[in-house]
């Protein structure tokens, strides 16, 4: 007596197809499951065979063998239990088999046989899509969340009778809950909360157009944290098949919010700064994704970047270079995405006062050049802008003029990242600071007046060759937000003010 | 060899005072003339002996011009010699000026008055306060406060001219010897709202015999010296002296007759200088209606000149800002623009170096 059914599992942040084979045979009762199991896959014997008989069926006074194929991947987790417990029913026939294989199972058994809620089912639902099957058997909590996946059935059950009757055709099939696409996420927050710092905003508005890296010094206090935060709202909003790869992400490590069933907003992360290599990065026996990764498609923000372990910013190289990160472990090797913006903010010295008005700096030169020295120059050269956050006094404050809306802003990011598409569209770069030396020299053309500029600015600001590089980047966009094809002397001017770290 | 070099030579040269060089300056005329001056012709010059002349072919040896001003612009320090139209006016005046002086900062070139304001290290808080109150007002009126970056008055007098206006640290030791060091951070916004100015060059001590030597610049700088707390035995006495040597006014603060620090104030004032008790005192005294006059007219003059290479929108954000230090969203907030224009803009006049940008987005003109 032999049966098949088939559910997913999940690697990294990607599912894939599990065979769960299962024999009977004569001979003392016995059950065993095969094909690499985890604890937690071995102990689904203990679930199976109590659900099983509290959902008023027989358990096949037999010896059961499970194989887990493809036998040669470590499974873990405890989404088999369903499919183990539905094959074995099959194998004695109280399921009919011709339906079972048209569809995958996932599901967690508790002992009465009711099914809970289970990690990663956007995942498998979409590996389930990817391996032509009809449609996958999720547990009730997570339909919402695996019926994003068009073009297959979604069938949320809470009990293992639930599945059996389905498949005996006895209970009506499930509307598949298929929630209306909405492309805008609604922020809870505004840049017009912010008063002041108009300066700050309209570098937050070219960081977003260009996607640009960007790096805040302020006083303590100043509002860094605010305008940051806000980031993510003038960002464009997702597309459908970046929310998936977000809500992939979050739905593997089970952060997924449970009346949510994807992502719409853009993630923003702020990990404290005693974050260790594993937490940034991601890590473990089996790699767990880090704040990087949770950060993709949205923004990751480095408050006190100075107070970071050195050697936790220095992993940051690589992943902010190639978009990924690929974690090599004895058991496995994963590679998670992790194309996130990058904002950092740090006080201008020891004390935080540096260049305020109406405090007073106590740090001797020397203390603040130290201080800026603790981020490492690989690092600094993968941030673009630079931006000063003045400390506001109070009462001014309410003399500044009302800000623009986010959605105001969003809307000329939008442009510039249309023309930026255009002008990529054969190349294997997506925005302005993805650009290298050689893009910099075709797309970033200067007019007459400009050409002059930048080379009176190196003369009397003593700019590096570097600082060159990023300076004509950021003019690019500037000019791209304003729609124009040469670059003039306005954009230039704007793009040399983004460069503070370079002058000090 | 440029030219000033030769005057960085020659003021590097062992046993060679300012007023030995004054003197081989009124036969050879210049530094170069010095340096290309025989051992011969050295020997028969007044004051000059031997071992001197010696000395001085020997250090034409030693110098090396490449490396001497690679040092002076790795430190970014700046300097004028006797030669130079912008050499302090007061200054050429006296006897024996320094040849050459160093300085991090900006001299004002339209030479706006300068006064001294010095006093005891070891002052009271009286002291501490009149100096501060005075020198802030002084530097409010448009005048430079000259002193001398030491402890007690002389840093409150800094400190306060900060507050409304420019100031000048004369020190007695090169400018990459800060002393006392916890005036290094007093010093460097000096820097930016004035001048640190020496005539000693780089990597020279702090010295004591180099005090009274920097005494004679403060005083010689200045129309006046006021001496705001001094006992019997202190340097600002001696500034005083030199003051009067130089023929500039002196002041005094009157203070308690019972108080060490109030000594010698209270003698000077005894033996002739004028009691200060405000602002007034001293005014009445310098007869300066021609002096300032005369300068509004001269700054006018170069502003005019300056703001002619801009355009519309450079000139009207070039005339919002003012010597003293402003914050980007203040200005923002007095204009039209928008952040972004403003920003533009700034870069650009910053890049014909009309203005100058300091740490924490704060907006200056350069005065020069």
């Amino acid at each position: 007596m032999l049966a098949k059914a088939y559910s997913n599992a999940v690697t990294g942040v990607d599912g894939y197809l599990v065979e769960v084979e299962i024999d009977l045979s004569q001979g003392l009762p016995s059950f065993n499951i095969v094909g690499l199991p985890d604890v937690a896959v071995r102990e689904a014997k203990e679930r199976v065979k109590a659900a099983i008989k509290n959902s008023a069926f027989q358990f096949p006074v037999k010896r059961v063998t499970v194989n887990l194929a493809p036998a040669d991947i470590k499974k873990k987790g405890v989404v088999f239990d369903l499919p183990i417990a539905v094959g074995i029913l099959a194998a004695v026939d109280v399921v009919e088999e011709n339906k079972l294989l048209d569809y995958t199972l996932v599901g967690e058994l508790s002992l009465d046989g009711t099914i809970k809620r289970i990690t990663g089912a956007l995942s498998m639902a979409l590996a389930t899509k990817d391996e032509g099957k009809k449609g996958i058997i999720v547990p009730y909590e997570n339909v919402q969340e695996a019926s994003v996946v068009e073009g297959i059935e979604v069938i949320g059950v809470k009990s293992l009778e639930d599945v059996i009757d389905f498949f005996n055709q006895e209970l009506e099939a499930i509307e598949p809950v298929t929630e209306s696409w909405q492309l805008n996420g609604e922020y809870q927050i505004d840049y017009q909360d912010v008063k002041g710092h108009e300066e700050a905003k309209r570098a937050l508005e070219v960081a977003a157009a260009g996607n640009h890296n960007l790096v805040m010094i302020g006083p303590p206090g100043a509002g860094k944290t605010m305008l940051a935060r806000r980031l993510p709202t003038i960002l464009p909003p997702l597309t459908k098949e970046e929310s998936i790869e977000v809500t992939k992400i979050f739905s593997v490590i089970d952060k997924l919010p449970s009346e949510q069933s994807l992502i719409k907003t853009r993630p923003f992360r702020n990990p404290h700064h005693s974050i260790s290599q594993a937490g940034l990065v991601g890590g473990g026996r089996v790699p767990q994704p880090g704040e990087i990764t949770l950060a993709h498609r949205g923004v990751l923000f480095l408050d006190e970047l100075t107070e970071f372990k050195r050697q936790v910013l220095e992993i940051l190289r690589q992943p902010l270079e190639k978009q990924e990160i690929t974690l090599t472990r004895s058991a496995i090797t994963l590679t998670y995405p992790c194309e996130f913006l990058l904002v950092a903010a740090l006080n201008p010295c020891p004390c935080g006062y540096y260049g305020t008005e109406g405090r007073e700096c106590f740090c001797t030169p020397y203390q603040r050049k130290k201080y800026l020295h603790k981020i490492s120059g690989p690092i600094l050269d993968r941030i673009d802008i630079h931006l000063e956050i003045p400390q506001l006094k109070a009462e001014e404050l309410t003399t500044y003029r009302q800000g623009e809306t986010s959605a105001e802003i969003k809307e000329r990011i939008l442009a510039a990242r249309e023309i930026q598409t255009q002008r990529f569209k054969d190349t294997s770069i997506n925005y302005n600071a993805e650009m290298n030396t050689k893009a910099v020299e075709k797309y970033c053309l200067l007019d007459e007046k400009a050409e002059e500029m930048i080379k009176e600015a190196i003369n009397r600001l003593h700019l590096s060759a570097r600082a060159y590089d990023r300076i004509l980047k950021l003019s690019r966009t500037i000019a791209d937000l304003a729609a124009t094809e040469i670059i003039t002397i306005e954009h230039l001017g704007e793009a040399i003010q983004y460069r503070s770290l370079d002058r000090r | 060899m440029e030219n000033k070099l030769y005057w960085v030579w020659l003021s590097k040269i062992n046993g060679l005072g300012s007023v030995k060089i004054k003197k081989l300056l009124e036969k050879f005329q210049n530094a170069q003339g010095i340096w290309e001056a025989s051992r011969e012709e050295l020997n028969n010059s007044i004051g000059i002996g031997s071992v001197l002349s010696q000395e001085i072919i020997k250090a034409k040896k030693n110098f090396l011009p490449a490396k001497e001003k690679e040092k002076l612009k790795k430190a970014k320090v700046k300097l004028v010699t006797l030669e130079d139209t912008c050499y302090p006016k007061l200054l050429k005046e006296i006897y024996a000026p320094p040849p050459v002086i160093y300085y991090r900062g900006a001299l004002v070139k339209v030479s706006r008055p300068c006064l001294a304001v010095v006093g005891t290290r070891d002052c009271t808080e009286y002291g501490k306060i009149t100096a501060y109150n005075l020198a802030k007002k002084l530097a409010e009126m448009g005048f430079v406060v000259v002193s001398g970056l030491a402890r007690g008055i002389d840093t409150k007098a800094h400190q306060g001219a900060l507050q409304t206006g420019m100031t000048y640290a004369i020190l007695g030791s090169g400018l990459d010897h800060i002393y006392p060091p916890e005036n290094n951070h007093l010093a460097e916004k000096i820097a930016q709202q004035g001048a640190v100015i020496t005539s000693y060059q780089l990597q020279t001590q702090p010295q004591r015999e180099h005090f009274p030597a920097r005494n004679r610049i403060i005083s010689g700088l200045s129309l006046g010296t006021i001496v705001i707390e001094a006992p019997q035995q202190s340097g600002a006495l001696i500034t005083a002296n030199f003051s009067l040597r130089q023929g500039r006014e002196v002041f005094a603060i009157p203070g308690n007759i019972r108080k060490r620090q109030s000594q010698g104030t209270n003698k000077l004032i005894q033996s002739g200088a004028k009691l200060v008790q405000n602002v007034d005192d001293i005014l009445e005294e310098l007869m300066l209606e021609n002096y300032l006059l005369q300068d509004v007219n001269e700054e006018d003059a170069e502003d005019e000149i300056k703001t002619k290479r801009l355009n519309q929108q450079q000139k009207r954000v070039y005339n919002l800002l003012t010597d003293e230090v402003q914050q980007f969203e203040k200005i923002l907030s007095n204009v039209t623009m928008k952040a972004k224009e403003l920003n533009s803009i700034l870069a650009q006049l910053e890049i014909m170096g009309l203005i100058k940008q300091l740490p924490g987005k704060r907006i200056c003109l350069i005065n020069q």
